[in-house]
């Protein structure tokens, strides 16, 4: 196996293990416990995509999840996956990437011409150019996309599985590195329940590159040791590949592990391809880390210039050294261990360090071996467009304001870009911690005066830098941790947090982070718009921001860090800014000549890093995306041909068409046979509540309009139920099964809804009052038939006497149907001849296949909620939720003999009494019969006067239900039309979109004018 | 007319063959009879004509279950408990009636939702991973003593949690909505995946 960069050593690579995978439909090996960056480094592959805007070549930056260049769209067809960190994905065998945002091919990128007209295309550009005219904002959006998107999203349906997964645990640590693993074990060994999470394949953090003594061993040593004994505890979790993204009140956190990616595809077994975990924790140690901070200078962006850690950790922890010749630019000590670890892997290495001076151990050490150091100086040019060729460098002057002397040319191809370091005060901040800036680091850390939720930062994202600190910290912060969840199980605030001093000495850094442009620019505009030279300083990789951004943005006014963010665009995109936030802001700091504090920062806010849709959506899609819910008969009903209909979460038979029916000629046919002879509907869905107590009469009397208390046993009764409001919205039939003992229905949608309305005063208004309610609503199985022959063919199944006097209308009868016991009751939802057979759930279908079997004698019709619609319709019924919306009263209905006006108190009686709603000129609901019969008005029309199209035109109303009727044997519809209940017989015409306009009269909702039977309102009279 | 008895079912409200992984299993229960009492736990005519007619003692601490071999009551409420009683021969309205008449005078209400709930088991030494895939209760810590109960969801489903034979050990029995059993039983044998071999 040959890599032109792979280097001896051990690493964390598995050398036996040789991985096949393409890049850019070209084949390359890596091996086990490489990344694909590691991979693609170890072959010399710098060049990993296209930027942003301007299409310059860029390359891996970095080794870890803040990656703001190297995104590459994964695999590909249902599979792929775009903006993939090259610096995340784990080799496997077959892996495939491609480079994104370039074409026809990352080497030669058309887009690139963007570069060239780049003093164009500042920022704010696309706001200022596409702005008119605004009627072409679409085209220009669709272009833009184009031009400038980053990866492509999947068009397929994602063939993966994810899931959630709820966790508890007293203490919740965020990151595996040398703070975090500290933390673990000291929460561990008081015995609380520790679930510890990073996002990397393995624990270890920054010990994973790390050729430090720890603890007087190796630091692969302790990490070995530290996790063999983590190991050992039941009541700890270690989750490796896995992000903490989000942290929320009451120490609520969202964390995404990414369980099989690493396997390749198809070959995650039976597990999920993610796992979204949602978690409560009583105490949560942040061990999140630091991320280096690039310095800023021209052409800072080339391929090959890396922060210095990735470097050492590429070499260290990968065995490859990144190019034979390095130059490290830096102004602090932290960045000579990448120097000395590139003269250990055998590179040639210089040091560029912007001090004058320095004396760390490191930097002697690095001295020592003979390492090449210039002080004073920075990196002037970067020479090479999709590598680096050789580097320029030129001393500084005494203010760092300018460069003088001549430059110095370095021999390198790598750039090791380390200014010091940011702590991840990310999750902190997203708890609403606020954050402090520490001049000393010049970083923000968590101020820990004002933490909101319980969480000790322990480590590195607490501004300690040294490794025997951050086990220190880590170690204290798990034990307070511990301890605090052990004796206050709430997680409450303020929670004590650690004695040892969290401000830092450490990097020992020179407070200078942008190069100085090497000359004036050119004059006028240009030089408006390049300012004094800074237009090749990238300070944001991914959105391709540069120092003269900033430099406008502060010119044109956008000086908050909340306009700077979204004038510039920096701090977006997928990496939200992890490298580019801090230098951001101290730019805008210089400009306005004041300190970081002062400009701000922005908020960070979640998720961490991306997280993918499916495991958000967890187990919920497909079947499992909305339960559906099947009455008893549903198997009859599939055998039979029914179409369904989604009401809510129910399945409910739309209408049953037979031999290629249409579904027009389905539901005459069924609705013209219930009245010629009889119809059965599956009535199952019906909300059932069961109300027992010796105030039951009395409650009903309260939450329902007419007169309750004297209703016999025996008997039913229809009644409408208010809201405060004295709007409509619920009704439904409610029986008297024994003096205490009422069965209520309510409507399908409706069910759990009332459950809730009746609970709640019975609970807060009156709960001295002996009323119990429970929902009864899948006990029972409903088979409604209805029609002229109903009573024959219910006779033919039972024994009991069904004449009208001994069964009259509107009363229930307990008895034995088809051998099963029965509720039944003589109610009807049709105007017909009507019985509803309610039998237990377990003996539904078994009643039903008994009414289908005796009803062939009667040419029984079985019909679905299409024509339940149309039946109801032509008798007037009202439906709630389609013939109310909320705004409409019982006599907006045209229900007064409903309300009962003598009755103390009801729910809503008030409201009815107010001015606006006894007023004239409500929408009041009629029947509606189109001057051309054939015409089926749509539902939502609105009605106008006049027969002239008119805009805007004033509307008097609109359609609310809408059919054709067979047994009419025309259309009718009803609707809400202003004092329409005084207006009938008026004319008014229904505008339609298409321009259509429609004739119609105005008259009482009763569309049959043969009425065959007495039960033309459910109850009138009673 | 016709006395024939068509197609009832005997056991539950749906069918499916039982899934064992070995770390975990699924299965459905047979049929039980379940009644609904509501009473005033304080009231200690309530308490005494529920002992009395169910040979139990009715559970007054909350989230918790009292049972013998063939029957449970279940605490679901101030004023609620669930009587679960597993007997063959015994039909729900003779239940209802031996309630009612142990409970006459007394301000209560006794309501048979025999089919309006199901029961399925979830066993195994990894069936509360598997819960806490769906139910965001902490399960640990509500069903840490045996003769505890708890009312939560799993996805969109309400359910009741207890304990087969009042020990974690021998698996949950889950009772939800007979129409939200198919969505049940669907989302925990997705949930189950992990552990097939």
């Amino acid at each position: 196996m040959s890599h032109v960069n792979r280097i001896e050593g051990i690493g964390r690579i598995r050398r036996g293990r040789a991985v096949r995978f393409y890049y850019d439909g070209r084949q390359y090996f890596g091996y086990e416990g490489d990344t694909l960056a590691s991979a693609l480094l170890a072959n010399g592959v710098h060049l990993t995509g296209r930027s942003f805007k301007y299409h310059r070549p860029r390359g891996i930056f970095t080794a870890g999840s803040e990656e703001p260049n190297a995104i590459v769209q994964l695999e590909s067809g249902a599979y792929t996956e775009p903006n993939t960190r090259v610096t995340q994905v784990e080799l496997y065998e077959g892996l495939r990437a491609n480079s994104q945002n370039c074409w026809p091919s990352v080497k030669y990128d058309i887009g690139a011409v963007n570069s060239l007209l780049s003093r164009f295309l500042p920022a704010g550009f696309y706001y200022k150019t596409f702005m008119w005219p605004a009627s072409m904002w679409m085209t220009y959006e669709h272009f833009i996309r184009n031009a400038a998107g980053l990866g492509k999203s999947p068009e397929q349906k994602d063939p993966d599985r994810y899931e959630q997964l709820h966790a508890h645990c007293d203490v919740l640590v965020a990151g595996g590195g040398p703070a975090g693993l500290s933390a673990a074990l000291a929460a561990a060994k008081t015995g609380a329940s520790v679930i510890i999470m990073d996002e990397q394949s393995e624990m270890g953090g920054s010990l994973l590159a790390s050729d430090e003594t720890v603890d007087g061993v190796t630091a692969a040593q302790w990490l070995k040791t530290t996790l063999e004994t983590l190991g050992t505890y039941d009541n700890v979790t270690v989750v490796p590949r896995c992000t903490v993204t989000g942290y929320f009140d009451y120490n609520y956190l969202t964390a995404a592990e990414r369980v099989t990616d690493h396997l390749g595809i198809g070959n995650g077994g039976y597990s999920p391809r993610q796992r979204f975990w949602k978690i409560r924790a009583k105490r949560v140690v942040i061990a999140a880390g630091a991320i280096e901070r690039p310095l800023l200078f021209k052409d800072n962006d080339r391929p090959g210039v890396m922060l210095a850690n990735a470097v050492r950790t590429y070499i260290r922890r990968y065995c490859v050294l990144p190019a034979k010749s390095v130059c490290v630019f830096t102004n602090n000590d932290s960045a000579y261990d990448t120097a000395i670890a590139v003269h250990e892997a055998g590179g040639a290495v210089t040091v560029v360090d912007t001090r004058q001076s320095a004396s760390a151990v490191s930097v002697k050490r690095a001295r020592d071996v003979g390492i090449t150091v210039y002080h004073g100086y920075a990196v002037s040019n970067v020479i090479g467009s999709r590598a680096i060729r050789r580097v320029e460098i030129r001393r500084l002057s005494d203010d760092a304001q300018s460069l003088v002397g001549d430059p110095v040319t370095v021999n390198a191809q790598v750039i090791a870009n380390g200014g010091g370091w940011n702590p991840v005060v990310n999750l902190f901040s997203q708890s609403r911690g606020k954050l402090r800036f520490e001049s000393g680091i010049q970083a923000f850390v968590p101020d820990k005066a004002v933490a909101i939720n319980p969480s000790v930062s322990a480590g590195s994202c607490a501004g300690v830098y040294d490794t025997a600190q951050c086990l220190a910290t880590g170690a204290e912060a798990g034990e307070i941790a511990a301890r605090a969840a052990a004796s206050d199980p709430k997680p409450s605030v303020p929670m004590p947090q650690l004695t040892k001093a969290l401000a830092a000495d450490a990097v020992n850094g020179r407070d200078f982070y942008v190069v100085p442009a090497n000359t004036g620019a050119a004059e006028g505009l240009l030089q408006k718009w390049n300012d004094r030279g800074y237009s090749k300083h990238f300070h944001d990789l991914q959105n391709d921001v540069t120092v003269a951004d900033i430099h406008l943005a502060a010119t044109e006014g956008y000086r908050s860090v909340e306009h700077l963010k979204r004038y510039t665009t920096t701090g977006m995109g997928t990496d939200q800014g992890k490298t580019s936030n801090v230098n951001a802001l101290s730019i805008m700091a210089g400009i306005q000549q004041t300190d970081i504090p002062s400009v701000g920062t922005t908020t960070f806010r979640p998720p961490y890093t991306p997280v993918t849709f499916g495991a958000i959506t967890g187990q919920n899609r497909g079947e499992l995306f909305l339960q559906a819910r099947k009455t008893p008969m549903h198997a009859w009903h599939e055998l039979n041909n029914a179409v369904f209909e989604d009401v809510g979460d129910w399945k409910r038979p739309w209408y049953f068409p037979r031999h290629g029916e249409t579904m027009h000629q389905a539901v005459d046919r069924e609705a013209l046979a219930t009245r010629q002879s009889v119809g059965m509907v599956d009535a199952s869905t019906l909300g059932k509540i069961d109300i027992q107590g010796a105030d039951a009469a009395w409650f009903l009397n309260m939450v329902y309009t007419n007169a309750w208390l004297k209703l016999p046993v025996g008997h039913c009764r229809y009644g409408l139920m208010l809201n405060e409001h004295g709007m409509v919205f619920d009704d439904g039939v409610t029986t008297r099964l024994g003096e205490n003992h009422f069965h209520m229905t309510t409507t399908t949608g409706g069910a759990a809804r009332v459950m809730a309305w009746l609970e709640e005063w019975l609970q807060t208004e009156w709960p001295e009052r002996e009323v119990y309610c429970t929902s009864v609503t899948e006990q029972w199985a409903v088979a409604a038939i209805n029609g002229p022959n109903a009573r024959a063919l219910l006779e033919s199944l039972t024994d009991e006497d069904l004449s009208d006097e001994s069964f009259p209308h509107m009363s229930y009868k307990s008895m034995k149907v088809a051998g099963l016991d029965a509720r039944v009751f003589r109610i009807s939802f049709t105007g017909e001849l009507s019985f509803e057979i309610n039998v237990s759930a377990r003996h539904g279908l078994a009643l039903w296949e008994a009414l289908i079997d005796a009803g062939k004698a009667f040419d029984l019709t079985v019909y679905g909620t299409e024509t339940m619609h149309v039946l109801r319709a032509e008798k007037g019924f009202i439906i709630v939720g389609q013939d109310t919306d909320g705004t409409v009263t019982p006599f907006d209905l045209g229900m007064s003999w409903i309300v009962n006006k003598n009755k103390p108190d009801f729910l809503g009686k008030r409201s009815l009494s107010r001015t606006h709603t006894a007023a004239s000129g409500r929408r009041q609901l009629v029947g509606l019969l189109t001057d051309d019969p054939d015409t089926v008005l749509p539902e939502g029309a609105h009605l106008v006067e006049g027969h002239v199209r008119r805009v805007p035109a004033v509307t008097q109303g609109h359609v609310t239900s809408s059919y054709m009727s067979p047994n009419a044997k025309r259309s009718i519809a009803m609707g809400l039309v202003t004092n329409g209940l005084d207006r009938l017989g008026e004319s008014l015409t229904a505008q339609l979109m298409d321009g259509q306009m429609i004739g119609v009269t105005l008259v009482k909702p009763d569309f049959l004018s043969i009425d065959k039977s007495p039960e033309t309102k459910p109850e009138k009279g009673q | 007319m016709s006395a024939q008895i068509y197609s009832v079912f005997t056991t539950e409200a749906i069918h499916a063959e039982p899934l064992d992984y070995g770390a975990v299993s699924l299965s459905t229960m047979p049929h039980c009879i379940k009644v609904i009492i509501r009473g005033e736990h304080d009231n200690a005519a309530f308490i005494a004509a529920v002992q009395e007619a169910t040979g139990l003692s009715a559970p007054t601490r909350a989230n918790s279950v009292s049972s013998n071999d063939t029957s449970e009551l279940i605490w679901l409420g101030p004023s609620e408990l669930l009587y679960r009683l597993h007997n063959e021969t015994l039909l729900a309205g003779d239940t209802v009636q031996r309630l009612q008449n142990a409970l006459q005078g007394v301000h209560s209400a006794v309501v048979d939702v025999s089919d309006y709930y199901t029961t399925l088991k979830l066993a195994g030494p990894d069936a509360r991973r598997v819960l806490r895939k769906g139910t965001p209760l902490n399960v640990d810590v509500a069903l840490a003593d045996g003769s505890d109960c708890a009312q939560t969801r799993f996805g969109h489903a309400a359910i009741l949690l207890t304990q087969a034979d009042g020990q974690a050990e021998d698996g949950f029995i889950l009772q939800v909505r007979w129409t939200y059993a198919e969505y049940l039983w669907t989302f925990l044998a997705e949930a189950m995946q992990e552990y097939r071999t």
